[in-house]
């Protein structure tokens, strides 16, 4: 029995706007194991921050979580706690966000505030959920800025935003995120800003955290290439939905949906030098108007208008699955030879 | 930071030294100088001058000398006596009428300051964190009715309120007992008493302006992820908005202090008519109206003063609250 942390479930996220409903999130279901890390991909726009939002219960009118739940499992044996049902404002949540969740952005520039220093920042959510002394909190954040591998911490405390590099924020922000024991930090796109040097920093920097912290993460990137290196399960999004759920090996070396093969190749490889990059044709439809039926249909190669009405979310192995009504018939077309 | 602040005063001294000029400029323009007035003034109202007066003042303002030599003992009386000169029209030396209303100015200045962003803040706050909702256009209503309502009118409504459903004395900012009693804890009730129908005239006109600023300053804040981080952190809502994004929406705010003073002294002249307010607005306008230049030129260099006074305020301020600032 794998030791569930969390679990989401048929999970709807809408957004309310004048012009029409845009479904951001449209049926997601996925398990977070214990100590584990899940990646989610997809290209920027669907769904991703949205739903890593909706976790925490943050999702803010005119968006809305309108149905599925999102249970919370504190310990192995302890009975799940629906984040969804809970009141977006409740001491309930309140308690769960940063001190059994945390949360890092994409942004490490205006994650922080402008205006406050550093410590000011970090010691905040330490004496909400830990409840230690202003000087005890600030030890710890000593400690978690060394840790991050931030040299001289004590003065980096007195500092503001402005004064810090990219990574640097990013580092402030990963021990921020760290400071209350999380059993799950929930990292939206953290290296999306950063250049590639600074990238393979934080993401070593992530796994040598998770080792030593025990917690489980989940991964949001829009670069699969990022997953390869820190996740052990993935989820491919598609305009609000998942299309391919699998285990990383089995997303890289066998994936089953179409989407899944064409984000693969548009992966740069150093194997690859010569070749172009393919990149998926068309665009991300307009989320106000999605497509009928299978929804990357219109960018699909595999496209037959009957067959593809309602694609399954159907099982490929135990553990994987994918949303594709011609799984069976993609495989024996690729591994027929071709010229 | 001192290094800043030291960079900011002399920059102040300078703008001063600058105003001086100008004031003294504005002094010199009738034609004649000022004592030919003076004269021809006190002689209209049948009074005659003595003629050793007339000489010390020439000497004390050092009349028929070249003008650098004029402006020179004109800042150095005002500088060592804080002596301004005498208005042409009254014969009561300037300084005496300053320091009687100049008080009551800042007084009236500063409460309506005050008001406006008691009131203002909040309400902006609000509607930016309500938008669209039903109090949000009721605040904007409220807003620009009370931008299109002459401040004057509002002044004569008010003013009928305060006497008719109060009993209170209207006009000037003292029941007549207490005019010219000595200062008490009852006096100054009075004064309190009085001061709130200026403050809210001169607020409301403001506050509808200040309310649509402070609403945009909030909008383009609230969707800042340093807001998400704080709400992620799991903090009560009222703290996440009033500890990031408000204290970030305020920065703009705090440099308006500078230019209120002269914008509330310029701006409700019409009021402080109206109402009677022994402040430094009706003075001004009776002095251009006399040609009483001692009189206008002191005022434009009273308030010019405190203009800059009030921007290095602000910009010491906003030093102190914007870490951002102290880059440059
Ligand atoms: N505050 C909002 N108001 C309206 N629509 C929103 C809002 N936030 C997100 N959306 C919509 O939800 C969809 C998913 O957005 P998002 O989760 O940010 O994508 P991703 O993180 O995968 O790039 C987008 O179509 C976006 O337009
Ligand atoms: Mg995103």
């Amino acid at each position: 029995m794998p030791d569930i942390l969390l679990e989401v479930k048929d999970l709807h996220v809408n957004f309310f706007l004048t012009e029409g409903t845009v479904k951001a999130v449209n049926g997601v279901s996925f398990k977070i194991e214990r100590g584990k890390t899940l990646g989610i991909v997809g290209e920027s726009g669907c769904g991703k921050s949205v739903m890593a939002r909706a976790i925490l219960n943050m999702v803010r009118p005119p968006g809305r979580i309108v149905s599925g739940e999102i249970n919370y499992y504190s310990q192995p044996d302890s009975p799940p706690i629906n984040i969804a049902s809970l009141n977006r404002n409740s001491a309930q949540v309140r308690r769960i966000r940063w001190g059994e969740i945390a949360m890092i952005f994409q942004e490490p520039m205006t994650s922080l505030s402008p205006v406050h220093t550093i410590s000011n920042q970090m010691i905040e959510p330490i004496q909400l959920h830990l409840n230690l002394s202003k000087q005890a909190a600030k030890n710890h954040a000593v400690e978690l800025l060394a840790r991050v591998g931030l040299p001289n911490p004590e003065q980096l405390l007195t500092r503001y935003r402005h004064e810090l590099s990219g990574g640097m924020r990013q580092r402030v922000m990963i021990a921020m995120a760290l400071s209350c024991n999380p059993k799950l930090l929930i990292a939206d796109e953290p290296t999306t800003a950063v250049d590639v040097t600074t990238q393979a920093q934080i993401l070593n920097l992530m796994r040598g955290l998770q080792d030593e912290f025990g917690m489980a993460i989940m991964f949001i990137t829009h670069a699969l290439g990022v997953i390869a290196e820190i996740a052990d399960d993935v989820v491919v999004m598609y305009l609000g939905e998942e299309v391919e759920v699998a285990d990383v090996d089995t997303i890289f070396h066998d994936p089953s949906h179409p989407y899944t093969q064409a984000l693969l190749r548009s992966i740069p490889r150093p194997d690859m030098k010569l070749k172009r990059l393919e990149t998926i044709k068309g665009n991300v439809p307009d989320p106000m108007h999605l497509p009928q039926g299978c929804k990357y249909h219109p960018r699909c190669r595999y496209y037959i208008p009957t067959r593809c009405a309602n694609p399954p979310f159907e099982r490929v192995s135990s553990e994987h699955r994918a949303r594709c009504a011609r799984i069976h018939d993609i495989k024996e077309q690729l591994s027929e030879p071709t010229s | 930071m001192v290094k800043f602040i030291i960079r900011r005063l002399v920059t102040a001294a300078v703008t001063i030294w600058a105003i001086s000029v100008v004031s003294f400029v504005i002094i010199q323009l009738p034609p004649g100088d000022f004592l030919t007035s003076y004269e021809a003034n006190l002689r209209q109202m049948g009074e005659n001058v003595p003629e050793e007066q007339l000489e010390a003042m020439r000497e004390r303002y050092g009349l028929g000398e070249p003008i650098v030599t004029q402006y020179y003992k004109w800042v150095k009386a005002i500088l060592l006596h804080g002596d301004f000169g005498r208005s042409m029209e009254s014969g009561v030396p300037v300084s005496v009428l300053l320091w009687d209303r100049l008080p009551l100015t800042v007084l009236v200045g500063l409460s309506s300051i005050l008001f406006v962003w008691v009131v203002a803040i909040p309400i902006g706050v609000y509607s930016a964190t309500h938008q669209y909702s039903l109090m949000d256009h009721v605040f904007t209503f409220l807003g620009f009715l009370g931008l299109a309502i002459p401040n004057f009118l509002l002044a004569l409504v008010l003013m009928w309120v305060a006497w008719s459903e109060f009993g209170q004395s209207v006009g000037g900012l003292y029941s007549p007992e207490y005019k010219a009693a000595p200062w008490s804890m009852a006096k100054f009730l009075d004064l309190l008493s009085h001061l709130w129908i200026p403050m809210v005239i001169v607020g409301t006109s403001w506050t509808a302006g200040l309310i649509r600023t402070m609403r945009a300053n909030m909008l383009d804040e609230l969707n800042q992820p340093y807001v998400e981080t704080g709400r992620a952190k799991g903090l009560r809502e009222w703290r996440v908005v009033w500890k990031y994004p408000v204290r970030v929406a305020l920065n703009p705010f705090i440099s308006t202090v500078g230019y209120a003073l002269p914008q509330i002294v310029g701006g409700v002249v019409i009021t402080a008519v109206v109402l009677n307010l022994p402040t430094l607005g009706p003075l001004l306008v009776r002095a251009l109206l006399a040609q009483d230049m001692f009189m206008a030129g002191a005022i434009v260099m009273i308030l010019s003063v405190l203009t800059v006074i009030g921007t290095l305020i602000s910009d010491i301020l906003l030093a102190i609250l914007d870490p951002r600032i102290r880059l440059e």
